[in-house]
C-alpha cells in the first residue's frame, strides 16, 4: 500500500523526522510537568509515538511518598545515590523505549546542573536520539505561587497535609535546588528557554520537522484561565448530504437561539458565582464564536451576531469530515456497496479513508492550525461545528487515544464547557433548554420557513436578516432569560441525542421543569 | 476593523543582514493568505527625497546633514504607513529600515501607539562575515544606489556604510517590547512578548525560513482518464499517455536535480498523482492537503454539463473564480487556507518535487511567484510539464520542461465579459490567433510565447486562443473519442512536439550541472528562464511609478473583476474590500494617494472611528461564503435535477420528518 496514510508507518515513527528526547530543565514549580503533558497531548494527537518519563513518579514508586524536603537537596550526600539511582532507572527505561520504536520521549525532571544535562545529551546522542532541552524559567513569584497552590499541594506527595504547611515544605524543596541550579548556556546544544510562561522564548539550534513544531507549539501555550465551549450545529434541511451543504432547518434556527440564550445566561451566572478573589482580568474575558463555513454551522453561530460584543469568526478549516463517495448513503448502503472498505474501516476507524473521503486522521491534521490558535486564545471560545470536528478537538483537549475519537459522543442539544487546567481538562455538560417557544413562535417559524430556502445564507445577509427579523418577532427574551436565571442549576448530564422540541402548548415553566435535576460534573 | 489587529512589523539590523528579504517574504506570505500587507521601504523614500548615489559619508552618524535627511525619509515612510492603515484597512505593514538606534525605535513606537497600531520588531543579527558579503554581492550591488559604479568600489562603499551604522547600532534589549531576534539566519531565535495569533504565525514563519540553495519542482499528474473526457474532479486512473509521462519523469528529474542533491517527492492522496510518482525512487510523502480542489456537486461533470445544470453558478465562478466555492465543495480561497501548512513545510525543506493537481499547483505557484488572487485561478500549469523554481534573493527563477508526450489542455481561461468586444480586444485576439497558427519552426519563439508570462496582459492575451481550443477539445473528446482528440492535438501541436523531441534529446545529453548555471545556453530550445516574482520588490518602488503599472488588464476583463467584489459587498459598504490585485500592485509601488499621504493624515485620522456594521463578523472567507448564495438560492438549487436538496419543482423536501417542527 502506498503511504497514503501519511504518518502511519510500520514502526509507528514518522520517517522524515528522527527520534527526539525532550529534556525538561528547571526548578520545581516552574510548570515543567504542565509543559510535558501539553506537549505529550499535542504530539500524540499529531500521530507521533510519545511518552512522558516522570522522574517524580519513579521516585514515588521506588521509595514512596514519605520523604522530607531535604531528601531533594543536592547537598544531601546521604540521599544522593538514591536520587541518582531513581533518575537512572527512569533514563534507562526511556532509552529502552526509544530502542523499541518510540519517537519522542519526554524526560520530566529538574536536570538543574550542566553536568547532568551533558550526561543526558551524550547518552541520547549515543543511541542516535536528538536531544532537545526545554528550560522553564520563572522569576515572577505570582506564577510560582499559583503553580504551587494549584498543582503541587494536591500532588500525591502531600496527601493529608495542611495546605500552608505543604506550601512551606515545597518552597523549602525549591530552595534546596537553587544553589545548584545553572541555566543553559552552551550554545552548541539545541534548547528552548521558556521564560515566565511564554512571555519570552529563546530558541537555539532547534531545527527539524518536529523540533520546529514543538517550538511553535510552545510559543502558543499560556496558563491564563479560560473556558472553551463546544456545541453542535443545528439541524439542516438535508442532513443526508454533505455536498448539498443545506441551510439550517427551522428547528435548527430554534436550537441556535436556545443555544445563544442558554450560553449567555450560563456565563452570567458563572460570573456571579465565581469567587470574588479571581483576578480582575478574569471577568473581562470576551466570548468569541468560531464556526465553519458550512451553512448549517455558520447559520447556527450567526445568531450570536445580535450581540455587539461577541465576535463570530468563520473558518473554512472547521468544516466537517468529507464523506467522499459515501455521501448521501446510509450505513447499510455503504456496507452493501463497499464491503471491503467497511471491513477496513472497522479495523481502523480513525485512519481508514473511504474513497475520496477524509479520515479522522486527515481531519485532525487539517484542524492542527485551529488547535494552535485555540491554545493561544485567551478569550473564551465557543466552537459551533459538526460532531466529527468536535470529536477531534475534544480528543485533543482530553488527550484521548486516537482509537477513541471516532466513537466519542458529543450529543445534539448539549453544551460542553471545557476548562483547561495545568494537567487536565475539566468538563461540564449542560443540556440546552428549549426556551424560545412562545406565542410568537408560530410566526417566527413561518418566517423562517418562507426564508429557509432563499435566505441569503451569507454571513452578511444572515446577520442583517436575523437582527431585523428578531427585533420584530422575537419572543420576549427578557422573560426567558430571567426565568432561566432563577434556576441556574438546570444543567444536567445527558447522553440522549435528542433536543426534543416542545409543543407550543407547554408553558415555560414546564419547559424548564424538564431540565431540573442534579448538576453533574466529571473530570477526565 | 478592530484596531488591535493592526500590526507594524519593524525590521531592525545592520545593512545587508537580510531585512528586506524578510520583509518581502512575510509580505508575500500574508498577501497570499489574503491579509492586507504592504512593505514600506525607507531606503526607497531616502532615494526619492535625496537621490540615489549617496556615498557612505551620508550614513555617518557624525554627519548632521545626512542624519537629518535620513530621519526625514523615515518620517515620510512612517506617515505613509499610518495613512495606509487608516485609509486602506491595512492589517500588517512591514516597515523596512535599519532602525538601529533606540531613539528611532522610540519614535516609531510612539507614533504607532498614538494610532493604535501594535509594533513588532524583527531584528536580524548576522555575525557571519561571509553571509554579509554574499548578501552585498547578490543584492546590494544591483541596487539603484550603486548603479553605474564599479562593483569593487561599491562593495567598499557599502562596507563603509555598514561601519557607520555599527557605530550607532543598539540591539534590542527592552524587555517590554514585542520582538523576535533572529541570530545568524535563525540558528538562534529570541522571541519576546508575542501577542495574538497573527504575530505568532509570523514568528513561526520566520523560524521556518532558510536561505540554503534549493529547487522546488512542480508537476501535475500525468494525463488522467477524466482529463481526456473533459471531466472535473474524480479519482480516475492515468490514461495511456499519462502512464507514459510517469515513466519519463525519473530521467527528467534526475537531469535537472543536480548529481549530489537529495529530493523528496510529495503527492496528493489521489490515484493519479500516486501513479505518476510510481517510477520515482526518491522518498515520497502523500499529503491529504494536496488533494485537488473539491468541486462539490459538480464533481465528475464536464464544464458544459455544469453550464447546463448550474448556469448561475457557472457564471458566478467566471465572475470571481478565486472566491467562488463550488456548491458543497471548495473555493480557491479555501484551498489556499488548506495549503498553508504545506507552504510552511515547503519553506523549511530543501529540494522538493510536488506532483499535484491544477488548482493546487496554481495556489502554490502563486505563493512563490507572488501572483494576486485575481490572477491565481488562471495561471497556466499544463499537463506533462515540469516547472522548476529556484528561489533567488527576492524572486524565483523559473524553468519549464515540457515532455514530449501529448496531453489534453485543461486550462479554462477567464471568458470575456458579455459586453461587446472593444476594438483593441479584437485586435488582440486576431493577433493571438495568428500567433497560434504561425508555423512553429523556430522553437525559441514559440516557447517564449507559450510559457513566459511576465505580465497579466500577456496571460489574458494568450488565454483567448486557448479558450477556444480547450473547449473544442473537450467537446470532441466526448463526441468522437480519444483517438480523434489525439489527432486534433497532434495537428495543433505538431511543431511543439518536434521541438519537444529536440529538447528531450538535449536533455538526455545535457550535463546535469550546466542547466543550473546557464540553462538557456545548455538547452536553448524549450527552456525558458523567467524572472517573475515580485517585479517591484528588488527595484526602487518609486522608480516604477514612472513605468507603466504591472497589470494592465484589457478593458473588459477589468470591468468584470471590478464588478465582482462590488456585488458581494452589499451590507458593508463602509468596509470596501480592496481587490487583491490592487493591493498586489500597490505592494511595492507608491500610489499617488500615498505620496501626499502625510498631507491627508490630519483629515483622515478618524476614518476608523465608525466601525463598519459587519466588521465584527471576521471571516477568512467572507467573500467566498457570500458567493454562491444569492437571494435566489431556492430557485437555482431546485432548478437542477441533480440537486439533492430540492425537488424538481423547487419545493423544499425534508428528508427526515423529525427535522420539521410545526407548532
Amino acid at each position: 500500500m502506498f503511504p497514503g496514510q501519511l504518518y502511519k508507518t510500520e514502526s509507528g515513527r514518522l520517517f522524515h523526522a528522527g527520534a527526539i528526547a525532550i529534556i525538561l530543565v528547571g526548578l520545581p514549580a516552574r510548570g515543567k510537568t504542565a509543559i510535558s503533558r501539553s506537549l505529550y497531548r499535542y504530539l500524540r494527537w499529531l500521530g507521533v509515538q510519545t511518552k512522558v518519563f516522570s522522574v517524580g513518579n519513579y521516585r514515588r514508586q521506588i521509595i514512596g511518598v514519605e520523604v522530607t524536603n531535604d531528601f531533594f537537596s543536592p547537598a544531601n550526600k546521604a540521599t544522593a545515590e538514591l536520587r541518582a539511582q531513581i533518575a537512572n532507572a527512569c533514563l534507562d527505561d526511556m532509552v529502552q523505549w526509544f530502542a523499541a520504536g518510540g519517537q519522542v520521549g519526554i524526560l520530566d525532571g529538574s536536570n538543574t546542573t550542566a553536568e547532568r544535562r551533558q550526561e543526558l545529551v551524550d547518552r541520547f546522542k549515543a543511541c542516535n536520539v536528538q536531544p532537545l532541552l526545554i528550560e522553564s524559567i520563572c522569576d515572577n513569584p505570582d506564577i510560582i505561587d499559583t503553580n504551587i497552590r494549584s498543582v503541587k499541594v494536591s500532588s500525591p506527595d502531600y496527601v493529608g497535609w495542611n495546605q500552608s504547611d505543604a506550601v512551606e515544605d515545597f518552597k523549602r524543596r525549591i530552595a534546596n535546588h537553587v544553589p545548584f541550579y545553572t541555566t543553559i548556556t552552551d550554545l552548541k546544544l539545541s534548547f528552548v528557554k521558556v521564560i515566565n510562561a511564554g512571555e519570552r522564548i529563546i530558541v537555539n539550534n532547534a531545527q527539524g520537522f518536529l523540533q520546529s513544531k514543538i517550538v511553535y507549539y510552545l510559543t502558543n501555550l499560556h496558563i491564563s484561565p479560560r473556558t472553551i465551549y463546544f456545541a453542535r450545529n443545528g439541524v439542516s434541511l438535508n442532513e443526508q448530504s454533505y455536498r448539498a451543504d443545506a441551510p439550517l432547518a427551522p428547528s435548527g434556527h430554534r436550537y441556535a437561539e436556545n443555544l445563544k440564550n442558554f450560553l449567555l445566561t450560563l456565563r452570567e451566572s458563572n460570573a456571579l458565582s465565581s469567587p470574588v478573589s479571581s483576578a480582575p482580568q478574569d471577568k473581562a474575558r470576551q466570548l468569541t464564536v468560531w464556526t465553519s463555513s458550512r451553512k448549517r454551522s455558520f447559520q447556527t453561530a450567526a445568531h450570536f451576531l445580535d450581540h455587539e460584543e461577541i465576535i463570530v469568526r468563520q473558518r473554512s478549516v472547521l468544516a466537517e469530515r468529507n464523506p467522499g463517495v459515501c455521501d448521501q448513503m446510509t450505513p447499510q448502503e455503504i456496507e452493501e456497496k463497499y464491503p471491503d472498505e467497511c471491513q477496513r474501516a472497522k479495523a481502523d476507524p480513525y485512519r481508514h479513508r473511504f474513497p475520496r473521503a477524509e479520515s479522522y486522521y486527515d481531519l485532525a491534521n487539517r484542524l492542527e492550525k485551529v488547535i494552535l490558535e485555540l491554545e493561544r486564545e485567551k478569550n473564551d471560545v465557543l466552537i459551533v461545528a459538526h460532531e466529527s470536528v468536535l470529536r477531534c478537538l475534544y480528543g485533543y483537549l482530553n488527550g484521548l487515544p486516537e482509537s477513541e475519537i471516532p466513537s466519542l459522543e458529543i450529543p445534539e442539544g448539549v453544551l460542553l464547557e471545557l476548562t483547561p487546567t495545568a494537567y487536565t481538562t475539566e468538563e461540564r455538560r449542560h443540556r440546552i433548554p428549549d426556551t424560545v417557544a412562545s406565542v410568537n413562535w408560530q410566526q417566527q417559524t413561518a418566517n423562517l420557513m418562507s426564508l429557509a430556502g432563499n435566505v441569503p445564507a451569507s454571513p452578511v445577509y444572515m446577520g442583517q436578516y436575523l437582527s431585523e427579523d428578531k427585533r420584530k418577532n422575537r419572543p420576549d427574551s427578557s422573560t426567558t432569560v430571567s426565568s432561566l436565571a432563577s434556576s441556574p442549576s438546570s444543567s444536567m448530564l445527558v447522553h440522549s441525542t435528542t433536543a426534543s422540541p416542545t409543543s407550543s402548548g407547554k408553558t415555560q415553566k414546564d419547559l424548564l421543569g424538564i431540565n431540573q435535576g442534579p448538576e453533574l460534573e466529571f473530570r477526565l | 476593523m478592530n484596531p488591535g489587529s493592526r500590526i507594524a512589523c519593524v525590521t531592525v539590523g545592520l545593512p545587508a543582514t537580510g531585512k528586506t528579504l524578510i520583509a518581502q517574504k512575510v509580505c508575500r506570505y500574508l498577501m497570499w493568505l489574503g491579509i492586507q500587507t504592504k512593505v514600506f521601504n525607507v531606503g526607497n523614500y531616502r532615494r526619492k527625497l535625496h537621490g540615489a548615489h549617496q556615498l557612505h559619508d551620508f550614513f555617518d552618524p557624525a554627519n548632521p546633514e545626512g542624519e537629518r535627511s535620513r530621519r526625514e525619509a523615515a518620517v515620510e515612510a512612517l506617515n505613509d504607513m499610518i495613512y495606509w492603515f487608516k485609509k486602506e484597512q491595512g492589517v500588517v505593514a512591514l516597515y523596512d529600515a535599519t532602525n538601529s538606534t533606540r531613539s528611532r525605535r522610540d519614535m516609531l513606537l510612539a507614533a504607532c501607539k498614538k494610532h493604535d497600531i501594535q509594533v513588532m520588531f524583527i531584528e536580524s543579527v548576522c555575525e557571519d562575515e561571509a553571509l554579509v558579503l554574499h548578501n552585498i554581492m547578490s543584492v546590494k550591488l544591483s541596487s539603484p544606489d550603486y548603479k553605474d559604479m564599479d562593483p569593487e568600489q561599491a562593495v567598499q562603499d557599502f562596507k563603509a556604510r555598514i561601519v557607520h551604522y555599527r557605530e550607532a547600532y543598539e540591539t534590542i534589549t527592552e524587555e517590554n517590547l514585542t520582538y523576535i531576534k533572529l541570530i545568524n539566519v535563525g540558528s538562534q531565535v529570541i522571541i519576546n512578548h508575542i501577542q495574538g495569533y497573527l504575530q505568532s504565525r509570523i514568528v513561526y514563519y520566520l523560524m521556518n525560513l532558510h536561505i540554503a540553495p534549493r529547487s522546488i519542482f512542480f508537476s501535475r499528474h500525468g494525463e488522467s482518464l477524466y482529463n481526456v473526457m473533459g471531466k472535473l474532479g474524480g479519482d480516475s486512473d492515468l490514461s495511456a499517455r499519462g502512464k507514459q509521462y510517469a515513466k519519463s519523469l525519473p530521467l527528467l528529474i534526475a537531469t535537472h536535480l543536480g548529481t549530489s542533491e537529495q529530493l523528496t517527492v510529495w503527492t496528493s492522496t489521489m490515484k493519479r498523482t500516486i501513479a505518476t510518482a510510481e517510477h520515482l525512487t526518491y522518498p515520497k510523502l502523500a499529503w491529504k492537503a494536496l488533494d485537488e480542489l473539491d468541486a462539490g456537486v459538480c464533481d465528475g461533470m464536464t464544464y458544459e454539463e455544469i453550464e447546463e445544470q448550474y448556469p448561475e453558478d457557472f457564471a458566478n465562478r467566471d465572475d470571481d473564480k478565486f472566491n467562488y466555492r463550488y456548491r458543497g465543495g471548495e473555493s480557491y480561497r479555501d484551498v489556499v487556507l488548506r495549503l498553508e501548512p504545506v507552504i510552511m513545510e515547503l519553506e523549511r525543506q530543501r529540494n522538493i518535487l510536488i506532483i499535484g493537481h491544477q488548482a493546487i499547483l496554481r495556489c502554490i505557484y502563486a505563493y512563490f511567484m507572488n501572483h494576486s488572487h485575481e490572477k491565481l485561478p488562471y495561471i497556466k500549469i499544463p499537463l506533462h510539464t515540469v516547472i522548476q523554481l529556484t528561489p533567488r534573493a527576492y524572486t524565483c527563477e523559473e524553468k519549464r520542461f515540457k515532455v514530449d508526450i501529448e496531453a489534453v489542455d485543461t486550462h479554462r481561461p477567464k471568458p470575456k465579459a458579455g459586453a461587446p468586444k472593444s476594438e483593441s480586444e479584437s485586435v488582440v485576439e486576431a493577433a493571438e490567433a495568428a500567433a497560434v497558427k504561425k508555423p512553429l519552426g523556430d522553437g525559441e519563439d514559440m516557447g517564449a510565447a507559450t510559457i513566459t508570462t511576465t505580465t497579466m496582459s500577456t496571460t489574458t492575451f494568450k488565454d483567448g486562443a486557448f479558450h477556444a481550443r480547450s473547449k473544442s477539445t473537450h467537446k470532441a473528446a466526448r463526441d468522437a473519442g480519444i483517438a480523434e482528440v489525439a489527432e486534433q492535438m497532434k495537428a495543433e501541436e505538431e511543431a511543439t512536439l518536434e521541438k519537444a523531441r529536440a529538447v528531450q534529446a538535449a536533455l538526455a545529453s545535457a550535463n546535469a550541472a550546466t542547466p543550473v548555471a546557464n540553462p538557456s545556453m545548455a538547452l536553448p530550445l524549450d527552456q525558458i528562464t523567467t524572472l517573475l516574482g515580485d517585479p517591484a520588490a528588488p527595484k526602487n518602488p518609486l522608480a516604477s511609478v514612472s513605468t507603466p503599472p504591472m497589470s494592465p488588464l484589457p478593458a473588459a476583463a477589468l470591468a468584470t473583476t471590478d464588478a465582482a467584489p462590488r456585488k458581494v459587498t452589499m451590507g458593508f459598504d463602509a468596509q470596501p474590500i480592496a481587490s487583491a490585485a490592487e493591493a498586489a500592485s500597490e505592494a511595492g509601488t507608491l500610489q499617488e494617494g500615498e505620496v501626499d499621504g502625510s498631507a491627508n493624515l490630519a483629515i483622515n485620522t478618524d476614518l476608523n472611528a465608525v466601525t463598519p456594521p459587519m466588521a465584527r463578523f471576521k471571516s477568512e472567507a467572507h467573500l467566498a461564503a457570500s458567493w454562491q448564495e444569492g437571494p435566489e438560492y431556492e430557485r437555482t438549487a431546485g432548478a437542477s435535477p441533480r440537486d439533492p436538496v430540492m425537488s424538481p419543482g423547487g419545493r423544499l423536501l425534508p428528508k427526515k420528518k423529525d427535522n420539521w417542527h410545526f407548532p
